[in-house]
């Protein structure tokens, strides 16, 4: 049964690279991307092996090793998804013995460029703790057992997450949950910050991890390298109780996904009288696709849960801002949200998915989709970028900044809407189909999203230098600088946007059906 | 080669000089698969048109082309006279489209899906709304009407599709499948709306593979086989006698004799 998915994984890879070009371009691409961080931190490994610092050796296991657990915790939520191939809900309709099911989801979930990344990792780590041959016995046992970790703690979060989003209470709690992690994740980046630089910090903080179960498996290994047996085997004991536990509550999870499959509907169900946004929103063709992607946005997990991250992670900037006075995270919150709000919307068409089709059967004109689609993120932008930017005066950031940060801000928005109106009309890439798990990515497909992501950041960083370099300017205390932004910024934004949505219309008229057929092609 | 098409089974009537539907050399391929080949095929005006084939004979993709949601490889579509893809605009306002196996924007309740077909036609939404709520009043999906879309039965996503190809009042109407999943009473609702649209002067085109019905319902049927039209023409002369299902295997192929499966006997345990 293990085998049997594990060949099914790599059967689902092939194919989904055999599919198209642009996923092989795509995965190269990522390889590259993450190539050389991993080489870069194999090497590193390998070389703390023969100094002889095995205090740095054990912070560096340590700390890099809960990194490495909380990564795959939570990525697959904040970035990328896990892949559908391990939906447990799929499998619902098939008699497999639930613990091999869920021993085989596990080991598959390790069949790909992350999994590799972190086998090679793990490796690395062995090395790097193989001072004797007692040492290298222990560190093999705690690699797999940290490998184990992650991938375990990864099914769990993304099907949990997945079970919690699907009803509308959930995700209420989801928003709330997410709120409190932001808050507490910044101080955890605020003591990296400033403590973390020295060595002394950084031994503190691999002193906690430790003792935490994110650390014990790598600690396992850090102690052994020492010679400190007791320590290493109450880590090794404790990681090993950690995988177990693990390994039951992924099973419990997975047996009761299996027998209370997700219901289809978008929760709730219900009725909901009227027409909603399309009595208020103008009734043109741009009104009633505005008034569409409005309520998606409010309706569809995949957008909704990513929309109040967006509106929420600038805020996150809040914590070094106050805890360190850090002007500089002040004046990034507008940018940040700005940012983050209009490359957003580079991808929008890839989740209508085939409902587009009424798009193109229609014969709307690409100016009416292109502008309709950008209404929602319009409006969170109106909300959440005067916030973030009035905010960083209020708590401490010099009132003279003010026009800069709101200037280059409407110039990374209006620059990302422009950028998005292009390529969401040449390329788009797969993205959870409707009613999917929100956090599942298709095989072999990473590579593509994170090449199209790249281009469209580094297009609207581009488009934006003039207002960019004005705010640097403006911060380095040229005085003028700061009102010539707020007046670039949206004015070369405003021709961006109109030369963009031009561009867009006349790519979408071309192209909707070849559109049509990629997203065809993807589902 | 198709043996006879439009033209060739007889004029046309003399006082209508284009066809509604006009396919000519129609080909696509996906990689090495040629899907639909050089077909050639004239859907008559006012005439209730069954297009036949078995799976994978290239139906979809013909009305896919037809419609502008799918873009040939060479060849042409004209409806009414117009170019589908020289003038997309002006042909796809007068055809109204129920596809097969693409999804609805479904988490819109019913209303509002049809609605948003109205609006993205350039509808009035006055207009729209009248028209939507006699639909939906037509189609029998008025207690429905507020529940998603994602919700409703296969039967009622057919209706809610057929309601969202009809609410600009085309005049050609290309449907695949329309009775798939249906139930017999929709079944009925649907044929009667449909036969109201062709009474009218308006066109119907479909798919199916469900013979007794397009024999009992279409005046003129098409039958496909491997990318290909093998016979086209008004439903009596295609039948030339028979039944359309005797007729449609003469030309597809035989069935083959069911061999084997003994194990699927249960009475021989």
């Amino acid at each position: 049964m293990v085998a049997h998915l594990l060949r099914l994984k790599l059967t689902l890879l092939r194919n989904g690279l055999r599919r198209s070009a642009a996923a092989i371009v795509g995965m190269v691409l990522g390889v590259l991307y993450g190539g050389a961080l991993l080489v870069t931190a194999l090497v590193a490994l390998v070389v703390l092996r023969f100094r002889d610092d095995l205090d740095l050796t054990r912070a560096v296991l340590v700390v890099g090793g809960a990194a490495l657990v909380l990564g795959w915790a939570l990525l697959p939520i904040l970035l990328f998804g896990t892949d559908p191939t391990l939906d447990p809900t799929r499998f619902a309709t098939f008699a497999v013995p639930e613990r091999r099911l869920a021993a085989g989801l596990a080991l598959a979930g390790l069949v790909g460029l992350p999994g590799v990344a972190t086998g090679l990792l793990a490796l690395a780590a062995v090395v790097s703790a193989s001072r004797s041959l007692p040492a290298v016995l222990v560190a093999m046992l705690a690699a797999a057992l940290g490998v184990g970790t992650c991938v375990l703690l990864s099914r769990i979060v993304t099907a949990v997450a997945a079970a919690v989003l699907s009803s509308r209470r959930g995700r209420d709690l989801a928003g709330i949950g997410g709120l409190v992690l932001l808050l507490a994740v910044g101080p955890v980046l605020a003591t990296v910050g400033t403590g973390g630089g020295d060595r002394a910090g950084f031994q503190r903080v691999a002193d906690v991890l430790q003792w935490t179960p994110f650390g014990w498996p790598w600690a396992a290994m850090a102690e052994g390298a020492e010679g400190s047996w007791s320590t290493a085997m109450l880590c090794l004991v404790l990681a090993a109780a950690t995988t177990v536990v693990l390994f039951a509550v992924w099973q419990r999870v997975l047996v009761s996904v299996l027998r209370n499959p997700r219901p289809q509907s978008g929760g709730g169900g219900g009725h909901r009288q009227g027409l909603g946004l399309f009595a208020r929103l103008p009734g043109t063709p741009m009104g009633a696709i505005a008034a569409r992607a409005g309520t998606y946005w409010v309706r569809d997990p995949r957008l909704n849960f990513p929309g109040l991250m967006t509106a929420l992670l600038p805020a996150g900037l809040l914590v070094p801002g106050l805890a360190s006075d850090s002007h500089l995270a002040l004046a990034g919150m507008p940018l940040a949200s700005a940012y983050l709000i209009g490359w957003g919307q580079h991808n929008d068409v890839g989740y209508d998915s085939t409902a587009f089709w009424m798009h193109v059967a229609s014969g709307v004109d690409g100016v009416s989709d292109r502008l309709g689609r950008l209404f929602p993120s319009g409006f969170l932008a109106l909300l959440c970028v005067p916030t973030y930017a009035v905010l960083g005066p209020v708590l401490g950031l010099p009132w003279r900044l003010l026009p800069a940060t709101l200037g280059v801000a409407v110039a990374l928005l209006l620059n990302g809407f422009a950028v998005a109106c292009v390529t969401s009309a040449v390329k788009q890439y797969a993205v959870p189909a409707p009613g999917e798990n929100p956090f599942t990515s298709r095989p072999g497909s990473v590579g593509v999203t994170m090449a199209v992501q790249a281009i469209c950041g580094a297009a609207v960083f581009a488009l934006s230098l003039p207002a960019l370099a004005l705010g640097v300017a403006a911060w380095f205390g040229v005085g003028w600088a700061a009102w010539a932004a707020l007046v670039v910024g949206p004015l070369f934004g405003g021709v961006a946007l109109a030369v963009g949505v031009r561009v867009g219309a006349d790519l979408f008229r071309n192209r909707q059906a070849l559109l049509l057929q990629d997203l065809v092609a993807m589902r | 080669m198709s043996q006879s098409t439009g033209t060739s089974s007889g004029p046309p009537p003399p006082a209508r000089p284009e066809p509604a539907l006009r396919l000519r050399g129609l080909t696509r391929s996906f990689g090495a698969v040629v899907a639909v080949d050089r077909l050639d095929l004239d859907v008559p005006r006012g005439s209730f048109y069954g297009l036949v084939g078995p799976n994978g004979a290239g139906k979809t993709t013909t009305l896919s082309m037809a419609t502008g949601l799918l873009r040939p490889d060479a060849g042409t579509a004209e409806v009414l006279g117009v170019d589908v893809w020289d003038n997309p605009v002006a042909a796809k306002s007068r055809i109204g489209v129920l596809p097969d196996g693409l999804r609805l924007f479904d988490r819109l309740t019913g209303r509002q899906l049809v609605t948003y077909a109205g609006l993205l036609r350039g509808l009035d939404r006055d207009l729209v709304g009248e028209r939507a709520a006699e639909l939906l009043a037509a189609l029998g999906l008025v207690e429905a009407q507020d529940k998603l879309v994602i919700d409703y039965s296969a039967g009622m996503t057919k209706k809610v599709t057929l309601a969202c190809a009809l609410v600009h009042a085309p005049r050609l109407l290309v449907l695949d499948e329309p009775f798939e999943a249906v139930d017999p009473v929709s079944a009925r609702t649907i044929r009667s709306i449909l036969e109201g649209f062709a009474a009218s002067g308006g066109t119907v085109v479909l798919s199916s593979h469900v013979m007794d019905l397009v024999e009992r319902i279409c005046t003129d049927v098409a039958i496909m086989a491997a990318g290909r039209v093998r016979v086209a023409g008004p439903l009596e002369e295609v039948r030339d006698g028979r039944s359309l299902e005797d007729r449609f295997l003469e030309l597809v192929g035989g069935v083959t004799a069911v061999e084997g499966l003994a194990w699927l006997r249960t009475s021989s345990d």
